[in-house]
């Protein structure tokens, strides 16, 4: 299986070479393919030592860009849009009760809190209740999956023995 | 792309508040940060390593360089560091298994250095970086292998995970491992509480990276996120309270 796994791999990956890349540069003409070869080229002068730091040049342009992608689009998504779904429509107790978990539980995540604070500020008591909050977010998420898995079991069971084996 | 004017004065007080933090580590103010006790249990893990004689096991996740999960992998490769220095110190091997073959070359010289501060080049073994696959599933069985054959004193998981957690972190536990697993994938994080000895909830994966460097920058940078988190709190708490009244004024605030 492993072996297989890692053929599939290999052999995609140099088709996408030969189509795609090379393939753009020399049958269409789109000379920026140019960038990626050069690029994917660079990555094997780590096999020759005196070359080898210009491995890292493509690696870090990969982190780069993965980091800008990442930081626009995240800011938006896993920061804003979070916040506004939060506060949108609080009408009731329980929506006011998950805001008021959301913010327990963010105080948790906060590190960098003096040794006073620490010790017996109230963000001590809030970091912990913020804990217990996760916990049964984790309980309740964690048996949602079992009982998820469960009934695919159970409908398998089912099909096998009543459906397919004719047993019931 | 960035599409809101509120997300953008969000990431300038972000991007603000860790490059000032930085700042102020490089004048030599220094930011103090909690110690989290799985930090700890990361020391004990090697230690159990060293006194049973036997491998200790890291994998880093699925996540590669450049996706949105990217900040785990690089989480992940800090603690790596952390953890190649203790087992070159030690004289213990450590088997890497990865799946994303860009960070193979990063891995090998976290090792080589390693082994350089600990003053034992001969404990890099680069058969013991061993590339898996680039399939999630395959790459799975492939751990599973490893846990089985080598039997690891000491297992970390430490990255981004998915469906798999469960498969490394059971395998683990059969393998007699003591497991220590970090990640910011809300969906797993469940399934390595239950399993694993220790689990690092998100964003102290994070916080982890930056405290095993003990590098003053590093711990700058977790410093400044934090003024990402009161800022959130800070709308949080404005917000709902304003909702509560019936106010929509943040709200449409945070759709411009």
């Amino acid at each position: 299986m492993l072996g297989l796994g890692v053929a599939i791999t290999t052999v995609m990956g140099i088709r996408n070479i030969l189509d795609i890349a090379i393939g753009g540069l020399i049958t269409k003409g789109e000379t920026t393919w140019i960038v990626p070869i050069i690029l994917g080229v660079l990555l094997f002068t780590r096999f020759f030592r005196q070359v080898a730091w210009l491995s890292r040049w493509p690696l870090a342009l990969l982190v780069g860009i993965g980091i800008g992608i990442s930081l626009g689009s995240g800011i938006d998504a896993n920061f804003i849009t979070q916040i506004r779904s939060t506060i949108t429509g609080v009408k009731d107790i329980n929506q006011a009760l998950l805001g008021v978990m959301v913010i327990l539980t963010i105080t948790y995540f906060i590190f960098s809190i003096g040794k006073a604070q620490r010790e017996k500020g109230v963000l001590k008591y809030t970091a912990q209740l913020g804990r217990y909050i996760m916990m049964i977010c984790f309980g309740a998420l964690f048996g949602n999956t079992v009982m998820t898995r469960m009934a695919l079991f159970i409908g398998q069971m089912r099909f096998l023995l009543f459906d397919w084996l004719k047993l019931g | 792309m960035m599409k809101s004017l509120s997300g953008f004065i969000t990431l300038l007080i972000l991007c603000g508040s860790v490059l000032y933090m930085i700042y102020r580590a490089r004048k030599g103010v220094k930011p103090e940060i909690r110690r989290v006790p799985g930090f700890d249990v990361i020391d004990e893990a090697i230690g159990r390593a060293t006194e049973m004689g036997r491998p200790v096991h890291f994998t880093k996740g699925l996540a590669s360089l450049y996706s949105s999960e990217a900040p785990q992998t690089i989480a992940g490769l800090s603690i790596l560091s952390y953890v190649a220095r203790k087992c070159a110190q030690n004289g213990i091997p450590l088997i890497t298994t990865i799946y994303v073959a860009e960070t193979i070359p990063l891995v090998i010289q976290m090792y080589r250095e390693a082994a350089a501060v600990a003053g034992v080049p001969e404990w890099v073994n680069e058969y013991n970086i061993r590339y898996m696959s680039s399939h999630r599933f395959t790459y799975a069985t492939g751990v599973q292998g490893v846990l089985q054959r080598e039997r690891p004193a000491a297992s970390f998981l430490m990255g981004y995970f998915m469906a798999e957690a469960l498969i490394f972190a059971e395998s683990g536990f059969l393998a007699g491992a003591m497991q220590v697993a970090g990640t910011a994938s809300t969906s797993q994080t469940p399934f390595f509480v239950a399993v694993c000895d220790y689990t690092l909830l998100g964003d102290e994966l994070f916080a982890a990276g930056a405290y095993l460097s003990g590098e003053p920058v590093q711990v700058a940078s977790i410093a400044g996120q934090d003024v990402g988190k009161y800022w959130a709190n800070i709308l949080l708490m404005v917000g709902l309270i304003l909702s509560a009244v019936g106010s929509n004024w943040l709200i449409n605030l945070l759709k411009l």
